[in-house]
């Protein structure tokens, strides 16, 4: 009836450790996992409260739209789902995932999508453009001898925030440059710059100190998006220094190695293009409701209740991580496998099993 | 700040501190005007929490009067404090004040002379030892980046 | 009652082999959960490898061999997994000094039912994190720790053993010397042999294949009674010399443990300025407070607007860890749990540690071994 059991916190890009407490297949805490090599059983507090993501909000069963939205079987959420799909041409038809999705899903995705001839497929990137160089990883920051940090990694990030700690403590320099007038990683830096604009503080910035080859130096960027996001990639990807983007959601590293990272605006351009939209975790309707509207056809997987599964004409519910088998990529690029620890919800469902099913109502082979 | 500035918290009970001060007032016996008073029904009701936030919100004193023991209104509260008392004492050097920065002491409604005596060695102790600076390293890197950039 | 001694172990086979010396504590939860008298047996179970210790609950007797032997890098606290998630059942738990230190203090404030456990204390010279492990088996025995298949401290070292049978150690001295070996509050731990659980069981001064166990409470002599007669263990009483030996192991620890208090608590403590430093990066993320096994309060003053940081990065210490410290530091037991959590390395057990000793100096109060609330919490005219 109790069980601590590990898995891998799905709050940052982080990728910590924790153990989740399991009463009566219910999850009501979490237990520091001080095994794992990335946070040795410490977290934030989201990752401590992560459990509390498995009993809210939650989809138990597949749903219809007649009228309002109404409790339907699988069999009658699925066929329609099929009906839908068979009856709109290829380039009618649009899959966006987010970046919470397991990397299995985003394969079979990706298959289904292929098999299907579907061209209209990627994921939500929260305008982090794709990018393809091995970037630093936490012993990489630990060990290092001076590290530029744009953001504020202590608090957004607190348990990479820690191995600048511990570089720190190891005699690093830490130089930190962002927008506002104070911030806590700026107060325990060696130096903050406070700067007005990413390609101002390009202009300034004495590129010396990261082409000292005897000196190990990384990067950290974390908070920036879009143009900003890629001048600064820019600037330091032939420097000496290590490179160490920060992303947004817990796998969006590993939605990039398999799926188009798309940007709002590509993400808009998508909704433009198809009558029939395929969400799996994103909340389209939070950042483009507008868009939204010249869809016909709207099905949504997701294991939770959002303002995109209200609205849809279909809704599957899947699974949260804890309760499917998988892997999740981490910032630094790391894999990691995570089990099944406990059920979904009454009717919920593992993700991967629902497009499975889906591709075989379809007729399609993956 | 000069001196003469220091800010004292005098938390004092309503059955005997506060009515020293009282009697100090009534009688027109002078005592520091750095002290600013406030009334609690009781010392057991202070806890060390009060003193932190005291010091937090920029006193470079506390004081903390109660009734004699035995003569606590409510029987046993200022026994309770007492004991809170040696703890607040032990605490405040962990965070860098001084335990001359905190004094409590008993003092009944009739002795006017005695609360003045101690606010006036009090506030004395308070001005030697200036005014309580509390290291604050985040503005010190705050003027280090604004003097580079 | 005075304490009795004895020798013990488990008449089962497969438990005595597999069990540590001679399985007895493994008999003693077969045999409650036989009997029902328990619900639950909760232990240890190793995970992945021999790093990673996984609090199991165990509900079936048959499941017991699964959690034989001990694991050193596994340093847990059942204490408030207990108060908040096990309160419900009749349960059997297996306690280092320092679980038992937290179940004893949450027991006096009625967080935990002493009628429903039985504590069986497991004798313990410290616990290393497990990534510490795992780098100095790198650095100093020059192996994979992948290849260690189990681990033990005796006689002053860490003892490592590998697939093919070989034994690897280093002195633990050396390993603590140059910043590896024990959790530091493990270090400066001076209860070594549980004696606030119902029974203390230990190695030290048994002979191989036996446990040596000091039976404290009325409720762990009955345990041992009965499960003897009811035939699963066997015991003996130990030579004066065993008892001898096991006192005298005890005494060296205590003493390198005060030792080690003196260097962390005094000499080598951080200084005033050292501490704003760490309380600078305090994120406030309240681990160390939701860590804290003998920290229940359902409403924490902590969270209250009053103390809110207004525009400050960093919670001002003194409304932050100064009202934590004034709420738990003397009844801190030096788990060091809110050390180990800290996401942002502050060495909260230092400060905890050293109220303590200093309250404890004053009033004679020992959080975890008194048989009393703290004097703080008392009502009375004294």
């Amino acid at each position: 009836m109790l069980k601590v059991a590990h898995t891998i916190c799905p709050s940052c890009s982080v990728g910590c450790g924790v153990n989740l407490i399991i009463k009566d297949q219910e999850a009501v805490g979490t237990y520091p996992y001080k095994r794992h090599p990335i946070n040795e059983g410490k977290n934030c507090k989201k990752g401590r409260d992560s459990y509390q993501i498995l009993n809210e909000n939650r989809l138990r069963d597949p749903l219809l739209k007649k009228g309002g939205l109404e409790q339907v079987s699988w069999e009658d959420a699925l066929e329609t789902t099929v009906s839908q799909l068979k009856s709109h041409k290829n380039h009618e038809i649009g899959i966006i995932a987010s970046g919470n999705c397991t990397n299995e899903e985003y394969e079979t995705l990706k298959k289904f999508a292929a098999t299907l001839g579907v061209e209209n497929i990627g994921y939500n990137a929260k305008n982090i453009p794709a990018f393809n160089f091995e970037t630093a990883t936490l012993d990489d920051v630990e060990n290092s001898d001076f590290i530029l940090i744009i953001g504020d990694v202590l608090k957004e990030n607190p348990l990479l925030g820690r191995r600048v700690i511990l570089a720190k403590e190891g005699g690093a320099e830490i130089i930190t440059a962002d927008f506002p007038d104070k911030t806590l990683t700026g107060i325990n830096s060696d130096e903050y710059m406070q700067i007005e604009s990413i390609s101002a503080f390009l202009d300034n910035i004495n590129r010396k100190v990261l082409e000292t080859p005897e000196q190990s130096s990384t990067v950290i960027i974390s908070g920036l998006s879009g143009e900003e996001f890629e001048n600064v990639l820019k600037f330091f990807q032939d420097s000496h220094a290590k490179l160490l983007p920060v992303m947004e959601e817990c796998n969006s590293r590993g939605a990039m190695n398999i799926l188009p990272a798309l940007n709002e605006n590509e993400l808009k351009d998508l909704l433009k293009k198809v009558k029939l939209l395929y969400v799996v975790g994103d909340d389209p309707a939070s950042y483009m409701e507008e868009s939204l509207k010249n869809i016909e056809f709207l099905i949504t997987q997701n294991f939770f209740i959002n303002e995109t599964v209200l609205m849809s004409d279909v809704v599957l519910p899947g699974s949260c991580w804890a309760e499917k088998s998988g892997s999740f990529t981490n910032t630094t690029g790391e894999t990691q496998k995570f089990n099944q620890i406990m059920l979904p919800p009454e009717n919920a469902r593992d993700d991967v099993t629902i497009l499975m099913e889906l591709a075989e109502k379809m007729g399609l082979e993956l | 700040m000069s001196e003469e500035d220091v800010k004292i918290v005098g938390f004092c009970c309503n059955w005997c501190c506060y009515g020293g001060a009282d009697s100090a007032g009534t009688a027109r016996m002078q005592y520091p005007p750095n002290v600013r008073i406030l009334r609690v029904m009781c010392s057991g009701r202070i806890n060390p929490s009060m003193v932190l936030k005291a010091f937090k919100e920029g006193a470079d004193g506390v004081f903390v009067g109660g009734c004699h023991m035995g003569d606590c209104h409510y029987d046993a509260g200022n026994y309770k404090w007492n004991r809170r008392a040696k703890l607040v004492e032990e605490l405040l050097p962990e965070f860098g004040i001084e335990k001359e920065r905190f004094r409590f002491e008993w003092i009944s409604a009739s002795e006017g002379e005695k609360f003045q005596k101690t606010m006036q060695e009090f506030s004395a102790t308070i001005k030697s030892i200036g005014p309580l600076k509390r290291s604050t390293p985040k503005i010190t890197s705050q003027a280090k980046a604004t003097a580079k950039t | 009652m005075e304490s009795q001694f004895l020798l013990a172990k488990a008449k089962d086979e497969e438990l005595a082999e597999k069990g540590e010396c001679g399985g007895a504590v493994s008999a003693l939860f077969k045999y409650l959960l036989d009997q029902q008298l328990v619900d639950g047996v909760l232990t240890l179970t190793r995970g992945d490898d021999v790093y990673d210790g996984i609090p199991t609950l165990v509900e079936n007797s048959e499941d017991i061999v699964e959690t034989c032997g001990s694991l050193h890098c596994a340093p847990t606290m059942f204490g408030d997994l207990i108060s908040k998630h096990l309160n419900d059942i009749r349960l059997a738990v297996s306690v280092k000094p320092c679980d038992a230190m937290a179940i004893k203090e949450l027991e006096k404030r009625h967080q935990i039912n002493p009628d429903a456990i039985y504590k069986i204390g497991l004798n313990c010279g410290g616990t290393v994190m497990p990534i510490t492990a795992r780098k100095m088996i790198e650095m100093f025995y020059d192996v994979d720790p992948a290849d260690v298949v189990a681990e033990e401290i005796d006689k002053g070292k860490f003892i490592i053993e590998l697939a093919d049978g070989t034994h690897k150690s280093v002195e633990i001295d050396e390993l603590e010397e140059k910043g590896f070996g024990r959790r530091s509050n493990c270090q400066r731990c001076e209860l070594k042999i549980p004696r606030n659980a119902d029974l203390a069981c230990g190695n030290w001064g048994a002979e191989p294949g036996w446990t040596f166990i000091e039976v404290v409470t009325e409720k762990g002599k009955n345990l041992v009674e009965n499960a003897r007669q009811n035939g699963y263990i066997e015991v003996k009483t130990p030579s004066e010399k065993a008892i001898a030996i096991r006192e005298k192991i005890e005494s060296v620890m205590i003493k390198l443990a005060r030792k080690f208090q003196d260097k962390y608590l005094e000499e080598d403590y951080p200084a005033p300025e050292n501490w704003d430093e760490y309380w600078n990066r305090c994120i406030k993320c309240y681990a160390c407070r939701d860590v804290c096994p003998l920290c229940f309060c359902k409403e924490c003053d902590l969270e209250k607007d009053f103390y809110a940081d207004e525009n400050e990065i960093a919670p001002d210490p003194l409304t932050f860890q100064g009202v934590r410290l004034s709420h738990m530091c003397f009844s801190c037991v030096n788990c060091g749990q809110c050390e180990d959590v800290c996401p942002m390395e502050i060495p909260l057990a230092r400060i905890f540690h050293r109220m303590q000793k200093k309250y404890r100096d004053d009033t004679g109060f020992i959080a975890g071994v008194s048989e009393e609330l703290p004097p703080l919490y008392s009502p009375e005219k004294e």
